[in-house]
């Protein structure tokens, strides 16, 4: 718990400097200051110095507090309450509150990519202390940019071992420092306005992700999951600019730190930073008219600061695509793209196909498909997406409204440029579906999840408007919108969501399987070692197990299953095995559940049987090769005492 | 009046807030522990304990070790109670991780079991495998409880305790869901009563 806290007091310490230095609007600081932490140990991961970023950032926070703290020593209580505004005290209590649940609960990761990359990394990052670009695992996506990893590893930089909980720690520091982005606007006398917006943003991921009565727990603050990071973060970026009334650089110099670091989240937040970047352009025209960027003035000096934000985001591009390429040595644009082609390809020839034709079959099919889904497939608590994209029409029309004259230019270009915003972000993901996902595309396998991402963020846009026009338009109306639309949420959230359904009502019971997965491992794991190359069998396993064994035994690899068809009689059948060992040098065995088709086919090459194998039980065989052909030589059989 | 209202400040909000709420919390606990104490005086309100074979089970088998398994996706356990029912706990181990565990419910004048009236059982914190049905004193004719929704699992129950009896202090358990509750609706009415007061006193600024 002590490390999570150093963390979390770098991170306060750097946004109060940052706060007094630069005379920035306290809420938007612990965000900045976040992803600038985050940032400079990037730079550090990606040069293979991931200690030293992590030793710099921690230099840097206390080196700035103790520089702002001299510098403001005759009056160093006034700053410190003009820091705790609304927001700040609100992501402080937030932090900490989340920090004594989470070090009593405990809770595991359980989703299943959780166990084939976005927990695993953030495992293989702490054990390894070195980006896991480096060596070989069992990873998949090991060309996803490091931001999420790097941000776990950094609340849990003291610990000795790896620990589960602080990164769901450190992802919800990462969100209240968004919500606390979002009460900006804010001073003290509007703490009412400031919870509503905190309360909101805190509601928003559930009101998308939960979109039908269920009794199971939705695990939103206690995943690993990308989606909402890259909403929340993509959402702050313009949270941060839109509120700051600066009128110079500083209003875009605040946000590079963010856009860097939304640019490392995923790919996609690298199109969300494009996204970003052409919102805050095209509000630059119209509602800052008299922008300065040092020296520069008028348009000039918009597109200056355009161009800067622009250099930080294909930087952290091109950043991740030299070290993919050194390290990995791939080529980061061939990354993501079908086999045939690569990701710039599938942009330009979707394109090509989707405005010209001719259309494959697939490509039309999936293009009706996502203009129907926006009317047939539930996205939200409130409905489907057109109703979604009503609602947030809606809270734009408001806003509008209730703005004052540069207000409603402001709220006009952010709702057409939203617009245009969600249009090139869908189209991008009919794409995806078309040249990279392969059957599972014609269901819309997880389009929900996709597509909510920028769902909230459009919403958040919206949110923002009526937030300044609470400051500056008709105020009393603004913030009776505010309480009113915060009222809604939440009874609609009330009606889906019960304390069972949230990360409160976690409870032991959910993990059963792991547990009995990690115990399981107990047994053989002193028989395997980082050089050994393992072939996992879990009998008619949907790939769960398969992948939570991948997470336990993080520091050996096991070789992927996928490919192996097992066709044709006996010998065949043996023949694709053996070629399959040979060609990944496979020095074990593990048997998780035998099955009888298993044992029918391969029984024969084990020494000993492997009847009986499952539920608490499993084996361990050492693969030996002789005369092209393998024998399997038991090494550990045991049964886990599992409570 | 609206000079009284001027001198409301933000920390009394605050105050009165919490406090009301908490009194409203040992209110319930009271009002709840004397509907439940009169009710079971009056013999409406009775403990009873049964096991699974007490049940009609359509979807699972019965092993020879005492177990069940269930043999398709929806398997279901019926009886007929007629009786006020307050709460259901009962114990069930299971092999694998049995997803949504559904509690259904049929009152005077139903045809069958619908959705629109479905309880979800909750895992009660700290008690390894039980699991808890807040029924909230309603009069049912008869319940069917989904203990799983995969085909395959092994299940071993233990004891179904139909309105057991709990003592003094257990309605005023506080839990995590309390305590979030807490903090959401002080923040909530606080800031709902701050606006409030800002109309009353025009303070537009």
């Amino acid at each position: 718990m002590l490390n999570c806290i150093l963390g979390l007091v770098a991170v306060m310490i750097l946004a109060f400097s940052i706060y007094s230095c630069a005379n920035l609007r306290p809420a938007s600081t612990p965000l900045i200051s976040l992803s600038l932490i985050i940032d400079i140990v990037i730079v550090g991961a990606i040069f293979g110095a991931l200690r030293y970023g992590v030793y710099t950032a921690y230099f840097i926070s206390i080196i700035t507090f103790s520089i702002s703290v001299y510098k403001n020593k005759n009056n160093i209580k006034q700053k410190i309450s003009g820091f705790f505004t609304p927001g700040v005290t609100l992501f402080a209590i937030s932090s900490i509150l989340m920090l004594i649940f989470l070090s009593c609960k405990k809770p595991l990761i359980h989703q299943w990519d959780e166990y084939s990359f976005w927990g695993m990394s953030r495992k293989l990052l702490k054990e390894h202390d070195t980006l896991y670009t480096y060596f070989k695992s069992s990873i998949l996506g090991k060309s996803y940019p490091p931001a999420l990893p790097i941000l776990t590893y950094f609340f849990q930089w003291f610990t000795p071992a790896f620990s589960e909980w602080m990164c769901f720690f450190a992802y919800d520091v990462m969100f209240f420092a968004c919500f606390c982005a979002f009460t900006s606007v804010f001073e003290k006398k509007d703490w009412n306005s400031a919870f509503f917006t905190f309360l909101i943003g805190f509601i928003t991921p559930y009101f998308f992700a939960v979109r039908f009565l269920q009794g199971f727990m939705e695990p939103m603050y206690i995943s690993l999951y990308a989606d909402t990071p890259l909403a929340m973060v993509f959402s702050g970026v313009i949270a941060i600019y839109f509120f700051s009334d600066k009128n110079n650089g500083i209003d875009i110099f605040q946000i590079l730190p963010i856009i860097m670091f939304l640019s490392f989240i995923k790919d996609m937040g690298f199109a969300l930073s494009c996204i970003a970047v052409f919102v805050i352009f095209v509000d630059m025209l119209v509602g800052k008219k008299e922008y300065t960027f040092f020296k520069l003035k008028g348009i000039i000096a918009k597109f200056c600061s355009t161009l800067s934000m622009l250099i930080v985001t294909f930087g952290s591009f091109f950043a991740w695509s030299f070290h993919m390429s050194r390290v990995l040595s791939t080529d980061r644009s061939d990354v993501g793209g079908s086999g045939e082609m690569s990701m710039v390809g599938i942009v330009v020839n979707g394109l090509k196909e989707l405005l010209l034709g001719p259309q494959t079959e697939k490509f039309a099919y999936l293009e009706r498909r996502f203009i129907t889904a926006l009317f047939d497939v539930k996205v939200s608590m409130i409905g489907r997406g057109i109703v979604v994209i009503f609602m947030i029409t809606i809270l734009f029309i408001v806003s509008f409204l209730l703005s004052d004259k540069i207000g409603k230019k402001r709220c006009l270009a952010m709702y057409i440029t939203s617009f245009i915003g969600f249009v090139g972000y869908y189209i991008f993901h009919l794409l995806l579906y078309v040249y990279v996902f392969g059957n599972e595309a014609y269901s819309l396998a997880s389009y929900e999840r996709y597509i909510y991402t920028y769902y909230i963020g459009w919403m958040n846009m919206a949110l923002f408007n009526l937030y300044y026009s609470s400051k500056n338009g008709k105020k009393k109306l603004s913030q009776s919108a505010i309480i009113g639309f915060g009222c809604c949420m939440l009874m609609t959230f009330s009606y889906y969501v019960k304390p069972e359904n949230m990360f409160i009502g976690i409870n032991d019971n959910m993990y059963g399987a792991r547990k009995a997965i990690s115990a399981k491992t107990e047994i053989i794991k002193d028989k395997l070692n980082s050089d050994d190359v393992v072939y996992f069998y879990c009998g008619d396993d949907s790939g769960e197990r398969w992948f939570t064994y991948t997470f336990e035994l993080s520091n050996t690899y096991i070789i992927p299953n996928q490919g192996l068809k097992f066709e044709g009689d006996k010998e065949k059948r043996q023949k694709e095995l053996y070629d399959r060992f040979i060609d990944y040098g496979v020095t074990h065995v593990v048997i998780d559940t035998a099955s009888k088709i298993f044992e029918d086919d391969f029984g024969e090459l084990f020494d000993e049987p492997m009847y009986g194998i499952g539920g608490n039980e499993i084996a361990c065989y050492k693969v030996d090769y002789k005369n092209d052909m393998m024998k399997f030589h038991l090494v550990k059989r045991g049964v886990a005492q599992i409570d | 009046m609206l000079n009284k209202a001027k001198t409301i400040t933000s920390k009394k909000i605050i105050v009165f807030t919490s406090i009301s709420l908490i009194v409203l919390f040992i209110f319930n606990g009271i009002a709840q522990f004397v509907v439940e104490s009169v009710s079971r005086k009056n013999g409406s309100l009775i403990e009873k304990r049964l096991t699974v074979d007490d049940f009609f089970c359509d979807g699972m088998k019965k092993l020879e070790n005492g177990e069940w398994q269930t043999t398709d996706n929806d398997p279901k356990m019926i009886i007929e109670e007629k009786q006020k029912i307050t709460s259901i706990y009962f114990y069930m181990e299971s092999s694998m991780f049995p997803g949504e565990m559904t509690m259904y419910y049929t009152e005077e004048g139903d045809a069958g079991f619908s959705e629109r009236k479905r309880i979800w059982a909750i895992p009660v914190q700290g008690e390894k495998n039980w699991y808890c049905i807040d029924m909230n004193m309603k009069n049912v004719t008869s319940i069917r409880i989904d203990p799983t929704m995969y085909r395959g699992n092994i299940i071993k129950f233990g004891d179904f305790i139909f309105n057991e009896e709990m003592s003094f202090i257990g309605y005023f358990e506080i839990s995590y869901g309390t305590v979030f509750n807490f903090i959401v609706y002080t923040g909530l009415i606080s800031s709902i009563i701050k606006f409030i007061v800002e109309i009353l006193t025009r303070n537009f600024d």
